[in-house]
């Protein structure tokens, strides 16, 4: 009995023992009838859940378990009851402040000798650090297949090696560019493979490296084809948790092409000092930015006084048009050309012939190149040049008028004896016994009529003597003829020629000086009576034609009749001082040639084959 | 002789100076008729009247001097005022022997203008009156019987009526007779006067038979 006592005593000290035992293990414990309903929780179940005792026992416990987690778990508990089988499960069981946590829920079953089971014993373990360090892992290496992924998909060559460069890892970006697949990389040695060559020598570098934990240089490395290949090559050192330098990550960028494109760029700037032209580039306002040496030279500001400096205001630049027109030309058309007047250090002004380039960068921002070239002494010897041949073109003019002094006069006579016998005749009729007043008004009219037509005479002259700087304007080329077959009208009788006109209808007009072109017709005129005044037997007929010509051109046909040119002297009458007329200076049609040609147009003869003559200009 | 109106022609190619001179020429009273060219003046039919032709020298195609050639040569007279726009001696010349009444330079002088064209005028009426008269004559002495002219040639060349009768074989009252036709057919006042109309008419005398 005291033995039976004992061992009675002896179980529920060990009884107490477990229960201490239980309460003091971190895993929650509890125990279950065969049908599943729980007869015992331990004090840290009550304490985690913070549920009552009586409520944790029998079935309510399930009440703890997350909501996503517990139709799952009491379905399998159920499972293991009726199968007899030991449960595992991970479920969140909720805290007494309402968090949950992961917990490892296993239950396994206590049999008898006839192995039927007794009760359930199971335990709760908090897992919930793991679940979450297991979470970090798992999401650190989807970024690693993720940046891995990234890699490949990458342009930039990226390789790892180690210590001993030997390669262990190869993106698809170093495939591309050197050739080798990423097994056939792996393993060699970097600098082996791809016969690297060092801006410096390799111990700088991989001192610098291991100093400061990176390097950048540009490399030259040799692809499988055997071609070679400039890299920006940036090279980062790798660590272990303990910082033991483990290998390096290399990424390279293949620039072969900017190099060459630098080098010619290079080349291109080496072109641009080498010019006499100054050019130089200038940003928005009107920074500058470039400055060539012939910019030096020209203006006399040096590139350090220059970039940075608004040229505008550096070089006084005058535009001949507002400069809104150049702007808007400028962006319209990506360039303008024309001439400038600028200022140079020395306050020179000088005329440059300017080209205006407007260059787009990569991010957006503009550029204009500008090249001028000085052409102040060309405008000086052009100008003295032009005023030259407007003189003697004058000269030439005054000579002609003098040539046709008696038949102007005539033509001057003429409608002033009319004024004159229109007068005396209209006294008459009204100082006669019966005054006739329709004879006197008709008499005044004619007086007004006639008296106009001597002063018109007289200003077409005037035109023609008159010593004017060349002044262009839109002309009608047709009104112009007009007016020289008016004023050698009486050259015309007095030769017993007809000078007949066959104009085109609706001439586009012309930019011409009215003074020179007439001075062209009139001599072509002249000329073409003179030839004709010793024709007998045939009409003495003198055409001028005119003619609409491609791009808004005009030509003129001055045919006559006379005993036209020897087709071998033909080409020599356009000289100075040749003359195939008595008394003729010979300056004629070379002055007209010059006219015609300071027009942009051409001027020339064709000799018929029978008598006859066509002089032809296009302007 | 009625005095039938004269009229003036002018041929100048330059329209102010035709204008003003027709109205100057009109101002004095006298009708005018203007063309622009020598062949116009001649394709026009002229009135028979007393005239003058105003022309300017230098004429397109046809000029003033070629004009006045080409009327001489067709019999056909009209005094002429020459224009010329300055002197031009040789023309001037060539003109005045053809038979040029004037020759003006311009500027005009409206009293020389009319003057001269007055002047042409009465010599074209003179030239008129005188080739009248003489057709006149050519018509009487036309109307004569052939025995009457040929008293007549007798009588101007101073015959006596006796001396005519025994040339002609007829008697003196006859030789009176046809004398008496004479006179009177042909308008004569006296023999001086007959003598005068037969020199006219180019008869020549019956000096000896």
């Amino acid at each position: 009995m005291s033995r039976v006592r004992k061992s009675f005593e002896e179980i529920q000290a060990l009884q107490g023992e477990l229960r201490v035992a239980l309460d003091t293990i971190p895993a929650l414990v509890s125990t279950a009838l065969p049908d599943g309903s729980r007869d015992f929780i331990s004090r840290r179940w009550l304490e985690y859940t913070g549920l009552d005792p009586s409520d944790g026992l029998g079935w309510g416990w399930t009440d703890v378990i997350h909501p996503d987690n517990r139709a799952a778990f009491v379905d399998r508990w159920k499972a293991a009851l009726a199968s007899g089988q030991p449960l595992e499960a991970e479920v969140r069981l909720r805290r007494a402040d309402g968090q949950y946590r992961w917990f490892l829920i296993r239950a396994v079953p206590l049999r008898d000798e006839q192995r039927t089971i007794r009760k359930w014993y199971g335990t709760a373990t908090d897992i919930e650090d793991r679940r979450q360090a297991e979470n970090a892992l798992h999401r650190r290496e989807a970024v690693l297949r993720e940046q891995a992924s990234l890699l490949d998909l990458t342009h930039d060559t990226v390789f790892v090696r180690d210590m001993h460069d030997v390669i262990n890892y190869w993106n698809r970006g170093a495939e591309e560019l050197y050739g080798w697949k990423r097994d056939e990389a792996v393993g060699k040695v970097t600098h082996d493979l791809l016969h690297t060559v060092f801006p410096l020598p390799l111990e700088e570098i991989t001192a610098a490296l291991l100093r400061t934990g990176r390097w950048e240089g540009e490399l030259v490395h040799t692809k499988r084809d055997g071609t070679n290949v400039i890299v920006a090559s940036r090279w980062s050192l790798q660590k272990d948790q303990s910082g033991h330098p483990v290998g390096t990550l290399e990424t390279n960028n293949d620039i072969t092409e900017r190099r060459q494109a630098e080098r010619v760029l290079r080349r291109q700037a080496n072109l641009l000092e080498q010019t006499h032209d100054a050019v130089f580039a200038w940003e928005y306002p009107r920074t500058i930015v470039f400055w060539n040496r012939g910019a030096e030279q020209l203006y006399g500001f040096s590139r350090e006084e220059a970039v940075g400096r608004s040229s505008h205001e550096l070089l006084h630049t005058e535009h001949p048009t507002p400069t809104s027109d150049f702007e808007a030309a400028l962006e319209l058309e990506g360039e303008w050309t024309g001439e400038l007047t600028q200022t140079t250090r020395d306050g020179r002004k000088i005329l440059v012939e300017s080209r205006h380039l407007l260059m787009r960068e990569a991010d957006d921002r503009r550029l204009v190149l500008e090249t001028n070239r000085d052409i102040t002494e060309r405008k000086q010897a052009e100008e003295a040049l032009r005023k030259a041949q407007a003189e003697l073109a004058h000269v030439a003019r005054v000579t002609t008028l003098g040539e046709m002094a008696a038949s102007i006069a005539h033509e001057v006579d003429q409608p002033l004896s009319g004024v004159v016998i229109n007068a005396n005749a209209s006294l008459r009729f009204l100082t006669g016994a019966s005054p006739n007043l329709d004879e006197v008004r008709d008499g005044l009219q004619a007086i007004a009529r006639d008296g106009r037509r001597a002063s018109d005479v007289i200003a077409r002259i005037r035109a023609l003597a008159r010593r004017t700087a060349t002044e262009k304007e839109p002309l009608d080329l047709n009104e112009v003829i007009r007016e020289v077959v008016a004023l050698a009208e009486a050259e015309a009788r007095r030769t017993r020629a007809k000078v007949r006109t066959e104009l085109a209808r609706s001439l586009p007009r012309v930019l011409g000086d009215r003074v020179q072109l007439q001075q062209v017709v009139l001599n072509l005129l002249l000329n073409g009576l003179d030839a004709m005044t010793a024709v007998v037997g045939r009409p003495r007929e003198l055409v001028i034609s005119t003619q609409r010509e491609a791009n808004d051109r005009v030509g003129v046909a001055v045919q006559d009749s006379g005993s036209g040119i020897d087709p071998q002297l033909a080409p020599r009458i356009f000289e100075a001082f040749y003359s195939t007329k008595r008394g003729g200076m010979g300056m004629g049609l070379s002055i007209s040639r010059s006219i015609i040609e300071q027009h942009g147009g051409k001027l020339w003869v064709v000799p018929h084959d029978g008598p006859g003559t066509t002089f032809h200009f296009t302007v | 002789m009625p005095e039938t109106q004269a009229i003036v022609f002018v041929v100048d190619d330059d329209a102010s100076v035709r204008e003003a001179l027709g109205r100057l020429i009109r101002s004095a009273g006298l009708r005018v008729e203007a063309f622009a060219s020598a062949e116009e003046f001649l394709n026009c039919p002229r009135a028979d009247a007393p005239s003058c032709l105003v022309l300017d020298v230098r004429l397109p195609d046809l000029s003033g001097l070629d004009l006045q050639r080409r009327m001489a040569d067709a019999n056909n007279e009209i005094p002429i005022v020459f224009i010329t726009g300055h002197g031009d001696i040789p023309t001037t010349v060539r003109a005045m022997k053809a038979g040029a009444v004037e020759f003006l330079t311009k500027p005009l002088v409206e009293g020389d203008v009319l003057e001269s064209i007055r002047d042409a005028i009465a010599r074209d009426r003179a030239v008129r009156n005188h080739h009248q008269e003489a057709a006149e004559l050519r018509a009487r002495y036309a109307s004569l019987t052939p025995r009457e002219q040929e008293v007549m040639e007798w009588v101007v060349s101073g015959r006596l009526n006796k001396q005519i009768a025994g040339e002609l074989g007829i008697s003196e009252d006859t030789v009176k007779f046809h004398r008496g036709h004479v006179m009177r057919k042909m308008g004569a006042d006296s023999v001086a006067e007959l003598v005068r109309m037969s020199e006219r008419l180019g008869l020549h005398n019956r000096e000896n038979p």
